[in-house]
Parts: structure tokens; sequence; C-alpha cells
């Protein structure tokens, strides 16, 4: 099925981090205060937009200042040749990449060292140690 | 030295453990973390129920 969906399980409140998941898994064409379109050309307006090929995921920010995210993901995951193998999958990629993020931008800023691993099962593992 | 280890999973949710921070810090140090994403599981140290050297500790509202 190819149309919009609105992951509003997704607790993101940094959308830089968000951009840089992205870039991570290989999306890095960024645009801001932008429309996208799904399957059907139906149109939404983002806060950031990151595309690939013909499809884009975005981010729309809520009242509580968190982030949703909304795409056609079915059509991302066309575009990215069949890298993911379902819609929930994606998303937890991204989300996980995210947060990542997230976690060692905040407290680098806060005088932790971090360091990160990935594990064959595909878990990050964050280490932050302060002296 | 204060360290926290933070296992974000394939499907995105999220545990950790704190290690080195006296008291309810601990906690607030952690208040971040939670507003992330749903929590499998936290743990709670020996060091949560010691007092900081300083002798104050802060109350969650």
């Amino acid at each position: 099925m190819s149309h919009f969906t609105k992951l509003d399980k997704a607790n993101i409140i940094d959308k830089d981090a968000f951009v840089k998941a992205c870039a991570d898994l290989g999306m890095a064409k960024v645009a801001y205060n932008v429309e996208i379109k799904d399957f059907y050309g139906k149109i939404i307006k983002v806060d950031v937009a990151v595309t690939v090929g013909n499809y884009s995921i975005g981010l729309q920010k809520r009242a509580d200042g968190k982030y949703d995210m909304i795409a056609d993901f079915w059509g991302v995951r066309g575009e990215l040749r069949g890298a993911y193998k379902t819609d929930e999958e994606l998303q937890d990629m991204i989300l996980k990449h995210t947060t990542k993020n997230t976690i060692v931008s905040k407290y680098s800023k806060m005088g932790y060292r971090a360091s990160v691993t990935e594990d064959e099962g595909q878990n990050v593992q964050v280490e932050l140690v302060k002296y | 030295m204060e360290k926290i280890t933070i296992t974000i999973k394939k499907d995105a949710s999220l545990e950790y453990n704190v290690k080195g921070v006296k008291g309810k810090g601990c906690k607030m140090l952690t208040d971040f973390i939670d507003k992330l994403s749903k929590i499998i599981s936290s743990k709670n140290t020996s060091e949560y129920n010691e007092r900081p050297i300083d002798g104050k500790d802060t109350e969650r509202n």
C-alpha cells in the first residue's frame, strides 16, 4: 500500500539528528519547510524533508515540541531498491540512528565522551563516560 | 567516573544503565533518555540510594 503514513510513536526531538541519521543511511538530500507528495499525489507540508528519488521522509512538529515522522514509506523503500523488507524495518532503522545521534549530541555537550558500537544483531550500544 | 551505557535495539527501543552517579541525580541525568523512546528496562545501581558528597539531593515531582 502506498500512501502517507504518520509515525507518531517516533519521539524525535532533534531534527538535526534525524537529518544526520538519514545521511548515515545514504539519504542526504535535505530541504526545510517544503511540501512532499505520496504515490497518489497527496501533498503535505513538513518542517524538514529528506528526499530519495521521487519520495521523501518528512518531520512535522507536534504541539509538544517533538516531531512525527511522515512518508510514503513504500515509495521510499522502492527508491532504496529493496534494502528494507518492510516499512517498519525502515522506520525503526531511521529512529535507531536518530536516537543515537540525539543522545551523542546531547551528552557530548554535557562533557561526556561518547563511543558507539553496533553488534551483529544491529543493536547499537552507546557508552558515555565523564571523569 | 560517571558512566551511562545505552543500548538502542533494532526496533529503536532503549535499555540503559547508569554507574557512578549518586542519589537521584542519576534519574535527573536520564530523564532526557526517557523522552526519546519507550524504555524496555532501566537499572538503578546501589549508588542510587547513596547521598551525593555535598549532602544534597534533588526530589523529582
